[in-house]
C-alpha cells in the first residue's frame, strides 16, 4: 500500500505543477488573436442542407479509407502481422458489380523465408536510418537491427496497402470526396511512389482527398506565436494550444501562403462537442474546395463523438479485426504445437 | 442465409442481410455431411451495428448526420442484419457446419413433417405459422381449407400450410386440452374444434355453461366455397327439461355426491343416513317417503313403541302406520341415531333438487338418440346444474359404451349398439378440480382419462386455469392447444405437461388472440398455429349497455305514439287522458309517469309547454 501512497503523492505534485503553469497562461482571447495574426482566420462551419450536399457531390460517392494491423505472437522474429485495408464507398461501384468496398489483406511474418529476405534487404537499404548498426557476426545487434527494420517495414506495408485500396477505390467509384484516416505526412513519407500515384489519380478524377486527424500531434503553431503567449503552456504542442480554443464547428483556416506543413494544406477543426481539436490535411491543389468540404464534414460528424466524421467511424469499425476473430483464425489454421512453440507469449499464461 | 457463430449439435444462428426471419418457420441447412438437416426458427432478431443502443460508449447518432450521409448514397437502414436462432428437428451427432448455406425448403421437402393427414381425413384447426413461403406449390386439397380472420381486415386467405389434426390416432394418444386466458381465443378454438368434429360426424356431448354453443348462425362475410351448414349436425338439450336423472338408477354413493355437489357439503351423519336408508332401485318417492316416516318415527318414538305394545286398541289404519314406523325404528335407529334433524336435512336437500327438475324420467334418452344419428349434443345449464348432471350423463353414456365393447370382446350377445363418442367441456377445472375439492363427475372423468381410449371415449377439456385441473387428467391429455396464458402458475403447469420450449413458454403471455401452440404426441412436435376462422358464430348477445339505450328509446317512441293523438294536453286535467293513452301504449300508466313523460318530451323539444290561465298546456312543437 505504501508504494501506491507514494505514487499518489507524486501525482498530486505533478498536478500542482500543471495547475501552476495553467494560471500563468495567456488569455484565450490573446492566443486567438495571436493565431489570427500569424496563422489564419477562424471560420464557423455550417451544417449543410440536403440540397447543398447534393450540389456538392453531384451524384458522386463518399469513400472512407482505413487500415488495421494486428500482431500475433511475442518478440521478433516469432511474430505474425495481419494487415487489412478497406476503402468503403457510400455508393456502389460504377462497373455494375454492385460492390461498395475495396478490401485488401496481407500476412507478414519473419518466419517466412521470403518475408525474412525482405527484412534483410530493407535493412541494408536503410542502414543509415537505423539506430543500431547491424553487425552480422554479433547476434544481438543483428537481431535488434532486424527488429527495427522490421517495425519500419511493417509501417510501410500498412501504408502501401492503404494506398493500394485507395487508388483502386478512386478508379472504381470515382468519388467526390475521399477521407483518409490520419494525416498525409505518414502516407507520403512511407508511401513513396504509391503516394504520388494516389495523388495523381485523385487529381485526375477530381476527387478531393482529406486526411482526417482526430488528435493533433504536431507542434507547428508555437514557432508562429510570440514568446510571451507561450509561457503558460507546458510544452506548447499544437494540441495543448488548441485545446478549448475553438468553438464547436469552428475551424482555423490557415493561410495558404504561410502553410503549416510545406507539402500540404492543413486546417485545424473542432467538429464535435469535445474541446480537443482535430486537423484535416488537403492537397494544396484542392485549396479552393476546403470550405465546402469542411462544412460537409461538420454535417456528418455526430455532436457527441470523438470528432471524426461518422463515415470514417464506420469504416474503422469494419476494418478492425477483433481479438476474438484473430484468435479464432489462428487457432483454426495453425497447429496448436506451432502456436505454443513460436507464438504464445509467456504473459498470456499469467494466472492472475 | 448462412450459419454463423458457434453452433451445437442442436442449435445454431442463421444470418441474412436481406431476408427477415419468421418465427417458427422451417429452414433447410445445406450441410451435406449431415444430410441437409431441417431446423425451426425459435427466436428472431434484427440489428444494425451502426444504430446501437445509446450508452456511455455508444452515443445515438444525430439524425442530421444520417441525413447528410443519405444524401451521398448511404442508407444506414440497409446495414440491418437479420438473425435467427434455429433448433434442429432432430439432434445430430456432431455440431452443424458453420458457414453452411441455409434455404427455404420446397413444399415437398417438408410435406411429411407438416401435413400428417389430408384435410379430408382430419380436423383442420388452422394454419401453421411461418409456412407462408413454403406453402407455395402446395397441392390443391390443402388450399383454401383454413381461412383466417383478422380484426382489422376481416376474413382473409389462408396464409400457409394447414394444420390438420389426425384425430384417428387418438386411440393411441387420447384426449385434448385447450388452455388459455380470457380473450386468448380459447372459445374460438373450441368452436373450430367442435365444427370439425361435427363435419366428421363423431358423436359428442358438450357441457355448455355459457349458453354459447350453438351452430346455426353463420360467421359473417365468409366466401361461398367456405360456407357450411351445421343445422342438422347438432342438438341442444336443456338440463332439467330435456334430460334428467332417473332416480332409480342411482346408488347411495351417487346420492351422496349429488347432494355434496348441489349443496356444497354434507355431514358425516347425513352420509351415513343416506347409505343406511337408501335401497337399490329406490324411486324418489319411495326413498323420500321412507326418510319422512323414519323422521316421524324418531320424533314420536315413545308414543309409537307404546302404541305398538297396545295394538289391540288401534283401528286397522293406525295399526298399519304404527307397525311401519316401528319396523323402521327397529331397523334403522341404530344406524342413523335418534336425531331426526339429520334426516330432515337430507330431505330438504333432495327436495330442492327435485323442485329444480333434476329428477325426471327423461334420463339420457335424447342424448342417446342424437348419438345414433352421429350428432353433437349440447347440454346447457348453469354451472351448478351441469356439475350435478355431468356426473350422471357421463357415467351412463360411458357405461353403455363400455358394456357394448365388452360384450363384443367377450363374444356375448349384443343387446344395443352404442357408438364411440367425445366428451367436451369448457371450464373443465370445475368438473375435475385438482386435489381434495369434491366434484361429482371427477371420479368418472378420471376413469375415462385413464381408460377411455380402450372404449373409444375421449375428452376435450378447455380451461383458463390448467393449474386447477386434476393432475391425473392433465397428464393424460396427449394433445394440448395452448393459447395466451398470463398467470405464472398456469405457465408452469403448461411447461411441465407439454414439450413447449423455454422460448415458446416465454412467448405465451404475448401470443396474439387466436394463435396457439399445439403440442401433441400425435404430431410429435409443437406447432404454432393460427386458428382458422370459424364457420359459425355464437348467438349474438347485445352489450347490456347498448341494450339499455335501445330498450329505453323504444319505450319512449311507443309512449310518444300514444300521446301524440291526444295533443294538446292540459296539465291541470291529466287524469282525463290517462285511460286513453294507457290503452294506446299497451300498459297502465300512472299520473306521475305521464307527467314525467310530458316534461321529458318538452325538454327534448318535441312539445312546447305553454302557460295558460288554467295552468300549463303541452302542445306539439
Amino acid at each position: 500500500m505504501s508504494g501506491l501512497f507514494t505514487l499518489a503523492t507524486q501525482l498530486q505534485e505533478l498536478n500542482q505543477t500543471l495547475a501552476g503553469k495553467h494560471n500563468d497562461r495567456a488569455s484565450r482571447h490573446a492566443v486567438r488573436a495571436g493565431l489570427e495574426t500569424h496563422v489564419g482566420e477562424f471560420k464557423m462551419a455550417r451544417k449543410m442542407s440536403d440540397v447543398q450536399i447534393r450540389d456538392l457531390f453531384q451524384g458522386q460517392a463518399l469513400v472512407g479509407v482505413d487500415g488495421s494491423v494486428n500482431q500475433f505472437g511475442g518478440n521478433y522474429p516469432y511474430t505474425i502481422q495481419l494487415f487489412k485495408a478497406l476503402a468503403k464507398s457510400t455508393m456502389p461501384s460504377r462497373d455494375g458489380s454492385g460492390r461498395t468496398s475495396v478490401e485488401k489483406v496481407e500476412l507478414f511474418s519473419p518466419l517466412r523465408k521470403d518475408d525474412y529476405k525482405k527484412i534483410r534487404e530493407f535493412m541494408e537499404e536503410n542502414r543509415h536510418n537505423l539506430t543500431v548498426t547491424p553487425q552480422d557476426e554479433q547476434e544481438i545487434t543483428r537481431e535488434l537491427a532486424e527488429g527495427q527494420a522490421y517495425a519500419m517495414l511493417m509501417d510501410q506495408n500498412m501504408v502501401a496497402l492503404e494506398l493500394d485500396v485507395a487508388i483502386d477505390a478512386l478508379k472504381q467509384f470515382q468519388p467526390r470526396v475521399m477521407l483518409m484516416d490520419g494525416g498525409f505526412s505518414r502516407l507520403k513519407g512511407k508511401g513513396g511512389e504509391k503516394w504520388d500515384e494516389f495523388v495523381e489519380t485523385a487529381l485526375l478524377y477530381g476527387t478531393v482527398i482529406v486526411g482526417v486527424i482526430e488528435e493533433v500531434g504536431s507542434y507547428r503553431l508555437q514557432s508562429r506565436l510570440d514568446k510571451q503567449l507561450l509561457e503558460g503552456f507546458v510544452r506548447g504542442h499544437d494540441r495543448e494550444i488548441l485545446f478549448g480554443l475553438l468553438e464547436q464547428g469552428e475551424w482555423l483556416k490557415t493561410s495558404i501562403e504561410k502553410p503549416i506543413k510545406n507539402e500540404f494544406y492543413t486546417v485545424f477543426t473542432r467538429l464535435s462537442d469535445l474541446p480537443q481539436a482535430g486537423a484535416c490535411d488537403f492537397l494544396r491543389e484542392q485549396y479552393d474546395q476546403v470550405d465546402d468540404v469542411i462544412d460537409f464534414l461538420y454535417t456528418v460528424t455526430p455532436d457527441k463523438s470523438r470528432g471524426i466524421p461518422l463515415w470514417l467511424d464506420i469504416v474503422d469499425a469494419e476494418v478492425r479485426l477483433t481479438k476474438k476473430q484473430i484468435d479464432l483464425m489462428i487457432k483454426t489454421n495453425l497447429d496448436q504445437a506451432h502456436i505454443e512453440t513460436f507464438f504464445r507469449p509467456q504473459r498470456e499464461r499469467r494466472d492472475f | 442465409m448462412q450459419i454463423v457463430g458457434t453452433t451445437t449439435q442442436l442449435e445454431a444462428w442463421v444470418a441474412s442481410r436481406t431476408r427477415k426471419f419468421h418465427i417458427n418457420e422451417i429452414l433447410i441447412i445445406e450441410d451435406s455431411e449431415h444430410r441437409d438437416p431441417k431446423a425451426e426458427v425459435v427466436e428472431t432478431k434484427t440489428f444494425n451495428k451502426y444504430i446501437p443502443l445509446a450508452s456511455e460508449q455508444n452515443n445515438f447518432v444525430d439524425e442530421s448526420v444520417l441525413r447528410g450521409l443519405r444524401q451521398v448514397g448511404f442508407e444506414i437502414e440497409d446495414e440491418e442484419i437479420n438473425l435467427a436462432k434455429v433448433r434442429l428437428l432432430e439432434e445430430l451427432a456432431t455440431p452443424i457446419r458453420v458457414g453452411a448455406h441455409v434455404r427455404v425448403p420446397q413444399f415437398f421437402e417438408v410435406e411429411k413433417l407438416l401435413v400428417k393427414r389430408r384435410p379430408s381425413e382430419g380436423l383442420t384447426f388452422g394454419v401453421i405459422q411461418g409456412t407462408r413461403e413454403v406453402s407455395q406449390g402446395m397441392p390443391e386439397d390443402l388450399q383454401h381449407v383454413a381461412l383466417v380472420f383478422d380484426k382489422e381486415t376481416g376474413v382473409g386467405e389462408q396464409t400457409g400450410v394447414p394444420f390438420v389434426f389426425d384425430y384417428r390416432s387418438m386411440d393411441q394418444y387420447p384426449h385434448i386440452g385447450i388452455f388459455g386466458g380470457s380473450g386468448s381465443g380459447k372459445s374460438f378454438g373450441l368452436r373450430v374444434l367442435l365444427e370439425e368434429i361435427m363435419l366428421k360426424q363423431v358423436p359428442a356431448v358438450v357441457f355448455d355453461p355459457h349458453f354459447e354453443m350453438t351452430f346455426d348462425q353463420e360467421f359473417p362475410d365468409l366466401p361461398d366455397h367456405y360456407r357450411q351448414s351445421f343445422k342438422k349436425k347438432f342438438t341442444v338439450l336443456d338440463a332439467g327439461t330435456d334430460i334428467g336423472i332417473e332416480f332409480s338408477e342411482l346408488i347411495s354413493d351417487d346420492i351422496v355426491s349429488l347432494l355434496r355437489a348441489s349443496s356444497g357439503s354434507i355431514t358425516d351423519a347425513m352420509e351415513t343416513a343416506i347409505k343406511s336408508v337408501h335401497k337399490s332401485r329406490d324411486s324418489y318417492l319411495s326413498f323420500s317417503t321412507r326418510l319422512a316416516n323414519l323422521a316421524e318415527a324418531l320424533d314420536n318414538e315413545q308414543d309409537i313403541r307404546k302404541s305398538y305394545k297396545e295394538q289391540e286398541y288401534l283401528n286397522p289404519d293406525e295399526l298399519e302406520r304404527v307397525r311401519t314406523l316401528h319396523d323402521l325404528l327397529v331397523k334403522y335407529k341404530d344406524k342413523v341415531g335418534a336425531f331426526s334433524g339429520t334426516l330432515r336435512s337430507v330431505m330438504r336437500r333432495l327436495h330442492r333438487l327435485e323442485m329444480e327438475g333434476v329428477f325426471t324420467s327423461a334420463g339420457t334418452k335424447l342424448v342417446e338418440e342424437a348419438f345414433m344419428k352421429r350428432q353433437l349434443v349440447v347440454i346447457r345449464g348453469s354451472m351448478y346444474f351441469l356439475n350435478v348432471f355431468a356426473f350422471y350423463v357421463v357415467r351412463k353414456l360411458y357405461r353403455k359404451r363400455r358394456d357394448y365393447r365388452d360384450s363384443i370382446q367377450k363374444g356375448k350377445p349384443i343387446e344395443e349398439k352404442f357408438p364411440p363418442f367425445v366428451i367436451i367441456t369448457d371450464e373443465a377445472h370445475n368438473f375435475a378440480p385438482k386435489g381434495d375439492v369434491p366434484a361429482p363427475a371427477k371420479g368418472v372423468l378420471k376413469e375415462i382419462a385413464q381408460e377411455g381410449r380402450k372404449y373409444g371415449v375421449f375428452l376435450v377439456f378447455a380451461t383458463q386455469r390448467p393449474a386447477l385441473l386434476d393432475d391425473t387428467i392433465t397428464a393424460q391429455l396427449s394433445t394440448k392447444l395452448v393459447f395466451r396464458t398470463v398467470r405464472s402458475v398456469d405457465i408452469a403447469v403448461i411447461k411441465e405437461e407439454t414439450d413447449i420450449t423455454p422460448e415458446e413458454a416465454a412467448r405465451l403471455p404475448y401470443l396474439s388472440s387466436g394463435t396457439a401452440f399445439i403440442s401433441s404426441a400425435i404430431t410429435g412436435r409443437t406447432n404454432s398455429v393460427r386458428i382458422r376462422v370459424s364457420k359459425t358464430t355464437s348467438p349474438h348477445f347485445k352489450n347490456p349497455f347498448e341494450e339499455l339505450e335501445e330498450g329505453f328509446a323504444e319505450q319512449d317512441a311507443k309512449l310518444w305514439e300514444a300521446i301524440e293523438p291526444s295533443l294538446p294536453i292540459d296539465a291541470s286535467n291529466l287524469n282525463a287522458y290517462l285511460t286513453e293513452i294507457s290503452r294506446k301504449a299497451g300498459r297502465l300508466l300512472t299520473y306521475n309517469e305521464l307527467e314525467h313523460a310530458l316534461e321529458d318530451f318538452a325538454e327534448q323539444g318535441l312539445l312546447d309547454k305553454i302557460s295558460t290561465p288554467f295552468g300549463a298546456r303541452y302542445k306539439k312543437a
